[in-house]
């Protein structure tokens, strides 16, 4: 309850104030439907130069996605909400910023190929760790 | 000794009244007091007065009275003397024409009736002065003079009845003897009688004039004791006064206090012996100052030294003195200059001991404050729980619904806060690591209402010291709420910052109509003059709330009219509150608490070495485009940290 507690907790003061709603203004549905957790993004290359328009978080990820990343990667990496991360890379596909992959194995055919997803299951786990 | 409020009120209004007057708060204030005294004065003197004008005028009628008696009583003295010789006259004129000499027996009979008839009936005479004047001589009231008079009447008409028949007879008339001794005899008893009146009318002159004279001594004897009884009243009624302001002065809990320019005490009202446990005399001779509490020493003084350069200004003090025994009792004062009268030559200060109140105010704080902090706790769980469910949620609609209530939880937490501020309970949330400056204007944004209409804009990558990140986040919260809800919901609010030679300054700027220049004129009084909280402070709380936080920190807050219609908000960070962001990407992660902590604040100078150009004023910047055509000044700030949209 007190300032002391919540230090010891270790909660830094930008975590407490800082709400998640702000980064896409209350937005919550992404703009772009083609998102999954594990919809792969990368930026796209050369665009350096317009990452100065972009928001902090916006930056963030395209820095992250100079390699291919999940959308539950960047998430987890970036201490975002995965309802916000879908927002704001959605966002950033649409303007062109970065490119999305759809996996080749989805949760619809799983059946298919079981091992290989939860082999990238767990290398994206292992990431995250 | 509790003091009703309605006395509380009145010595309240009496003071301003006093303050109010400005030029002479003493002066003013102590002939005011013996208005009273004046008025029961008046009434006692009242029957003497009167009195005094009775006799004063009794004296002067008197006086005239006695002047003219006297004037008239010579004359009749005169006029009896004269008789006597006007009756020898007509014998020898009525002797000389009986022996055939040339003589006028009919004119000076004539003459000799004169007097008597004058004396007796009234009527005028020649004034004895001789200068042809006559004067008035009233009929003789006295009876014995009037007897001798109608006797003196009778006989005189006998005399010159004889004369007229010896004047027709002559010598040879058979009774010429016998007429001629008539005539002598009655010649010899009016002479008699004559002096009989005169001697009457002399001694009745004398009768009256000592009369005159015990009445006019008894009157200027009476008149003295009037005038002593006058100086004795008076005497008394200006000591009673006296006593009566001197046993309000001393009785009442007011303290009054003539301080010279160089903060001594020149006079001290003997109140303060029940005040502060002191005697006036000790404290005469020593500087206010040295009684003051340090922590409030620094203000007392710089209110004291404006006021001395101000003659005949007024000003409000708050502070704590010390008692004898060593506590500490919270006054107020009001402060006049009044150096240049001089009957005073100094500053005049009113004490009122306010410790009373103070404590009262303290114990509303105290509840204030933990209700609030109870709340705090409540919402600060409420909004972990936020966190974790937010955390959890994949379903947009479902996130929606949670960030509602994340946002109305995060408002909540803010007025729970500023209600901890107002409370003025000195014991905030200590964050011991820097927050980065943009954290905390989007922790302000997250905290309006309609925080989607905020843009930030251009903030430079400094750290704000953890202390004061709440209390700032709050301040900013304020006036960005302040300029959502008097602006247009279609046009959005923009923050942002630019560093100055002193510190930081945020801008927040809407485009809604504006204030008029009174209603910015006041929002910029209460902005500086956090502590005179009144009645108005609920409709303005926001700019109360704004001031106190400011003030607590050393943060400067003004507003200013934009020149396209709306207000701006200038917040100016002092350097000692800021640090450097480092060589922090601007695209890293958060990071943990203590990474970005920097030991001690870093001030302009660093920045200033970095790149930033101090300058004397923020102007109105713009950054509704972004970055590429900011100017060389921000481009510069890269080292230090460059803006982000």
């Amino acid at each position: 309850m007190s300032g002391g507690g919540a230090d010891e907790e270790g909660r830094t003061w930008s975590r407490h104030y800082r709400r998640p709603y702000t980064v896409t203004g209350g937005r919550t549905r992404p703009a772009h439907d083609a998102l999954e957790l594990e919809t792969l993004v990368q930026t796209v290359t050369g665009i350096d130069e317009r990452l100065a328009g972009l928001g902090r978080e916006q930056r963030s990820i395209a820095a992250l996605c100079r390699e291919v990343v999940s959308v539950a990667e960047i998430s987890a990496r970036l201490d975002l909400l995965l309802g916000v991360t879908r927002v704001i890379v959605g966002d950033m596909a649409l303007q062109g910023v970065v490119v999305l992959y759809r996996p080749q194995a989805t949760v619809a055919d799983a059946d298919n190929q079981p091992v290989e997803l939860l082999e990238r299951v767990l290398h994206g786990l292992k990431n995250i760790s | 000794m509790r003091r009703s409020p309605s006395a509380e009120v009145g010595a309240a209004s009496a003071t301003q009244r006093t303050a109010a007057g400005g030029r002479s708060g003493i002066g003013r204030l102590v002939p005011r007091l013996p208005i009273l005294g004046d008025l029961r004065l008046g009434r006692r003197l009242g029957w003497v007065i009167p009195v005094l004008i009775v006799l004063v005028t009794a004296i002067v009628g008197y006086n005239a009275r006695a002047i003219a008696q006297q004037r008239g009583s010579a004359l009749i003295v005169n006029t009896a003397a004269r008789q006597r010789a006007l009756v020898e006259r007509y014998t020898k004129d009525v002797l000389l024409v009986v022996d055939g000499f040339q003589a006028d027996p009919e004119e000076s009979g004539e003459a000799v009736r004169q007097p008597v008839n004058v004396l007796l009936d009234g009527g005028s005479v020649r004034a004895p002065q001789g200068d042809g004047s006559r004067v008035e001589i009233p009929p003789a009231r006295d009876w014995k003079v009037r007897r001798k008079l109608e006797q003196d009447r009778r006989l005189i008409d006998e005399l010159i009845r004889t004369g007229d028949r010896l004047l027709d007879g002559g010598r040879a008339a058979p009774d010429y003897a016998a007429g001629v001794t008539r005539l002598r005899v009655l010649s010899a008893q009016l002479s008699s009688v004559s002096n009989d009146a005169a001697q009457e009318i002399t001694q009745q002159t004398e009768a009256s004039l000592s009369r005159l004279v015990r009445i006019e001594i008894a009157l200027g004897l009476l008149s003295v004791l009037a005038a002593l009884a006058v100086g004795l009243l008076l005497r008394r009624a200006g000591a009673e006064q006296a006593a009566q302001f001197r046993s309000l002065v001393n009785n009442s809990s007011d303290l009054i206090t003539v301080l010279a320019p160089d903060g001594k005490i020149t006079y001290q009202s003997p109140s303060v012996q029940r005040l502060l446990g002191r005697r006036a005399a000790d404290l005469v001779g020593t500087a206010l100052g040295d009684l003051v509490h340090p922590d409030d020493r620094h203000d007392v003084n710089t209110s004291l030294t404006r006021l001395v350069e101000a003659p005949g200004a007024t000003a409000n003090l708050g502070c704590r003195l010390q008692h004898q025994d060593g506590s500490w009792r919270h006054v107020e004062s009001i402060c006049t200059n009044l150096a240049d009268d001089p009957r005073v030559n100094g500053l005049v200060l009113n004490i009122r001991d306010v410790t009373e109140q103070a404590a009262l105010r303290k114990s509303i704080g105290d509840l204030l404050h933990n209700l609030a902090r109870r709340s705090q706790g409540l919402v600060d769980r409420q909004l972990e729980l936020i966190d974790e469910l937010e955390r959890s949620e994949v379903d947009p609609d479902r996130l929606d619904e949670l960030f509602r209530m994340d946002h109305l939880a995060t408002r909540m937490r803010r007025n729970v806060e500023n209600l901890i501020v107002l409370s003025g309970v000195d014991q905030r949330r200590r964050w011991s690591e820097s927050v980065p400056l943009r954290d905390v204007v989007e922790a302000a944004v997250a905290e309006v209402e309609d925080y989607s209409r905020v843009q930030v804009a251009g903030v430079h990558d400094l750290t704000l010291s953890g202390q004061a990140a709440s209390d700032v986040a709050h301040l900013l919260a304020e006036l960005v709420e302040n300029a959502t809800s008097f602006s247009s919901p279609t046009t959005r609010v923009e923050v942002s910052g630019g560093p100055t030679g002193n510190g930081y300054v945020l801008e927040i700027e809407d485009h809604g109509i504006g204030m008029s220049d009174a209603e910015l004129a006041e929002a910029n009084r209460r902005l500086a003059e956090p502590l005179a909280a009144d009645i108005a402070v609920s409709r303005m709380m926001g700019f109360h709330v704004v001031g106190r936080l400011a003030a607590r920190h050393g943060i400067r807050v003004q507003l200013r009219h934009c020149w396209f219609g709306g207000v701006a908000a200038l917040v100016l960070l002092p350097a000692v509150l800021l640090g450097s962001a480092g060589e922090q990407p601007a695209m890293a992660p958060p990071v943990p608490a203590g990474v970005m902590v920097s030991p001690e604040p870093l001030l302009v100078a660093k920045a200033t070495a970095s790149g930033w150009q101090p300058r004397a004023h923020l102007p109105l910047r713009r950054h509704a485009a972004p970055a590429p055509n900011r100017g060389g000044d921000t481009d510069a700030a890269a080292g230090a940290g460059e803006p982000v949209e």
